[in-house]
């Protein structure tokens, strides 16, 4: 098959001369929002634990594949805050002086890019955990809708503030140059 | 009403608000227990009745609880040419809508509003969800000096830019000549009502009285399902009969249904250009009208039906900037036109598409693989398990489902296309039909690139690329391409001075 391995065949702009949003250097997140995944993976899978369990204990018909099931969704479970922890590591934001990045995924990795003219506005928002360890999250809005939202766990107050800032202001500016 | 009412301080609503607020909490619970409540309604004496009917109290008291604690922890200010919302009872939310995002400043009353005398206001950002922002109760002097407080803003910022290309003044200048881009005849109607999507419909039907048969059931224990078995095995012959008779007349009805509702709907179609706007008018009892201003138009589509190919007509769809939930609302709809018309009408809307070079690009044959084992594998060893579980001849039919999997997918991947124009992007698909989308590159919103573990194995990664009125996903590509492609339209969108809508 024919494979085409260029953008455009009749390219106008130098594509190679591009900013690339992939060698950016990405920003992790505050150390103590991994401890809030754990926790909050580790809420459902007792809930999850406890429930299929309780479950498997009442219903002794089904033994012995009322356990073998238990014992299967004990291990998803315990593998499911695992890999909430581990994800932890491949989050991060990168801001240019245009757009802002974030990226996270292990296995299923995602980046998504705007760029500040099209930000409708930003909010920073603070679950229970959250508040406990000190953390905000920064929502950023555009008019793409729901899915296109992107939302940055994990940040010290003081920072999401500061990034809450600097992104309304070059959005401001963005559009007063238009 | 106290007249020194600063809005740049932090403020709460009227205090009436909160007779709105938990109104809209009973609508929203009303709305999801309603059959709960039907059982009260009609057997209220029944033990089931009572238990029901103090649960209902005690969520009711629990939402006047909630609505007062919502409304003494709900403020609203203005800052820095902001409008600013501190709320939540169990988190805190605090939102800022810039001036410059707002779109419009709506009120709203209804009865409890003229009978309270407050109004409800709604700020529009034309935005994504959760963007919108509404104040439930207040009073209207302060509305409206919010709404100025506003106006006067944009209207300071539309003075020192409007040498710019600003957007669409409110009254064209130059009021052009409306033209008529098309009309649908009645024997067009009888075309597009022919070729519409009847299974839809028939699926429609189905669910409807599917989903009546299993209230009724838990409802008022009528078995249906019961009756229907009790008499299909009774009498087995009359039953095959029946259900033979059944599938024809069905599908005739799905058919008329069809047919009938798009000829009420769509009489009388005609689509205008007017200056900057397009208006299509349609329906024989109620005339609706629809208009989308040009620059607002966001996404373009047209698809085209086996059915509809052989009547040589394309649907179309023109979505614009809005909402996510009134999408459908928002977006024009041409049931049915011709080849030329289709030209035409992007001829008028994106006047350099027509020369447009495009390079294409082609869909991982490996999607196949992916599209098979979801589609066709999996539910042909569920239904395989099913016919040999139940010995039943006819459901090993079913598993048929795996070689046409086989063929769709491979249809599909073969028409699957991602066309890339300097500026323009277009996604054309279609299984049995055609489908095509198009959007303007500046006028993308965000891009977004994901990948799972199978496609990086091979090089690949799903792209999807935003606007606010409809986005074009498209899974599979090589994942160098993707990314030149996010680069590529963040520098564009980042370098355009025209604004997206």
């Amino acid at each position: 098959m024919n494979q085409i391995n260029e953008l455009f065949t009749n390219a106008q702009i130098d594509l190679t001369g591009l900013p690339e949003a992939e060698q950016m250097e990405m920003i992790p997140l505050e150390p103590a929002y991994k401890k809030v995944r754990y926790i909050s993976a580790a809420l459902v899978a007792v809930i999850m634990i406890f429930a299929v369990w309780v479950f498997a204990f009442f219903q002794p018909d089904l033994s012995p594949y009322g356990y073998t099931g238990a014992g299967l969704v004990t291990l998803l479970a315990a593998w499911m805050v695992y890999y909430n922890g581990l994800v932890f590591h491949y989050m991060g934001y990168a801001i240019r002086e245009k757009d802002i990045t974030y990226k996270s995924g292990w296995l299923w990795k995602s980046m998504t890019t705007i760029p500040f003219n099209r930000v409708q506005h930003c909010d920073l928002r603070q679950g229970i955990l959250d508040r406990r360890f000190g953390l905000s999250k920064l929502t950023i809005y555009t008019a793409g809708g729901q899915s296109t939202d992107l939302m940055i766990p994990g940040l010290l107050p003081d920072t999401a503030e500061k990034l809450k800032a600097f992104i309304l202001r070059s959005t401001e500016q963005s559009i007063e140059q238009e | 009403m106290d007249s020194t009412s600063n809005l740049y301080q932090p403020q709460r609503q009227s205090p009436k608000a909160v007779i709105l607020i938990l109104l809209k909490y009973i609508r929203i619970i009303v709305r999801q227990m309603w059959p709960i409540l039907l059982i009260v309604l009609i057997n209220p004496t029944s033990g089931k009745g009572i238990i029901i009917t103090i649960i209902a109290l005690g969520i009711a008291f629990i939402s006047l609880i909630y609505s007062l604690v919502a409304y003494t922890r709900y403020y609203f200010f203005i800052q820095n040419n902001e409008l600013c919302v501190r709320s939540g009872v169990f988190r805190k939310i605090v939102l800022n809508v810039p001036f410059d995002r707002i779109q419009s400043v709506d009120f709203k009353r209804n009865l409890v509003h003229q009978f309270l005398n407050v109004v409800s206001v709604q700020v529009d950002t034309a935005g994504s969800k959760g963007s919108e922002l509404e104040l439930d109760a207040i009073e209207l002097e302060r509305a409206e000096e919010l709404r100025e407080i506003v106006l006067a803003y944009k209207r300071e910022r539309h003075v020192s830019n409007i040498d710019n290309s600003d957007p669409i003044p409110p009254i064209p200048v130059v009021p052009e000549a409306p033209e008529l881009i098309l009309s649908l005849s009645p024997k067009d109607l009888i075309k597009i009502g022919i070729s519409e999507n009847h299974l839809r419909t028939a699926a429609i039907i189905f669910a409807f009285f599917l989903g009546l048969a299993d209230d009724l059931d838990q409802l008022l224990g009528w078995d249906i399902y019961g009756q229907l078995e009790n008499t299909t095995t009774a009498m087995s012959i009359f039953g095959l009969v029946a259900t033979l008779l059944a599938i024809p007349l069905f599908i005739g009805i799905s058919f008329s249904i069809t047919l009938i509702r798009t000829v009420l709907k769509y009489y009388g179609l005609k689509f205008w250009r007017e200056g900057k706007s397009f208006k299509v008018v349609s329906g024989l009892f109620t005339r609706n009208e629809k208009s989308i201003q040009k620059s607002k138009i966001q996404v373009i589509r047209w698809v085209t039906s086996p059915l509809k190919r052989i009547f040589g007509i394309y649907q179309m769809n023109i979505y614009q900037a809005t909402n996510v939930d009134q999408n459908q609302d928002k977006s024009l709809v041409i049931p049915g036109c011709y080849q030329q018309q289709v030209d035409h009408t992007l001829d008028t809307i994106v006047p350099d598409f027509k020369d447009a070079v495009f390079t294409s690009h082609q869909m991982h044959p490996s999607i196949v693989r992916l599209m098979v084992f979801l589609f066709g594998f999996i539910p042909a060893i569920l239904f395989g398990l099913m016919a040999w579980y139940n010995e039943g001849m006819m459901q090993w039919l079913l598993t048929l489902v795996f070689p046409l999997a086989i063929w769709m997918g491979y249809l599909y991947q073969r028409k699957r296309r991602l066309k890339i124009h300097p500026d323009f992007l277009v996604s054309e698909g279609g299984i049995f039909g055609n489908s095509y989308k198009l959007i303007e590159i500046y006028k993308v919103q965000s891009v977004h690139i994901e990948s799972s573990p199978m496609q990086r194995r091979r090089g690949l990664t799903s792209l999807h690329v935003f606007t606010a009125g409809g986005d074009i996903s498209f899974p599979y590509l090589n994942a160098t391409i993707a990314r030149q492609a996010r680069d590529y339209i963040m520098y564009r969108v980042e370098m355009e001075e025209k604004s997206w809508m």
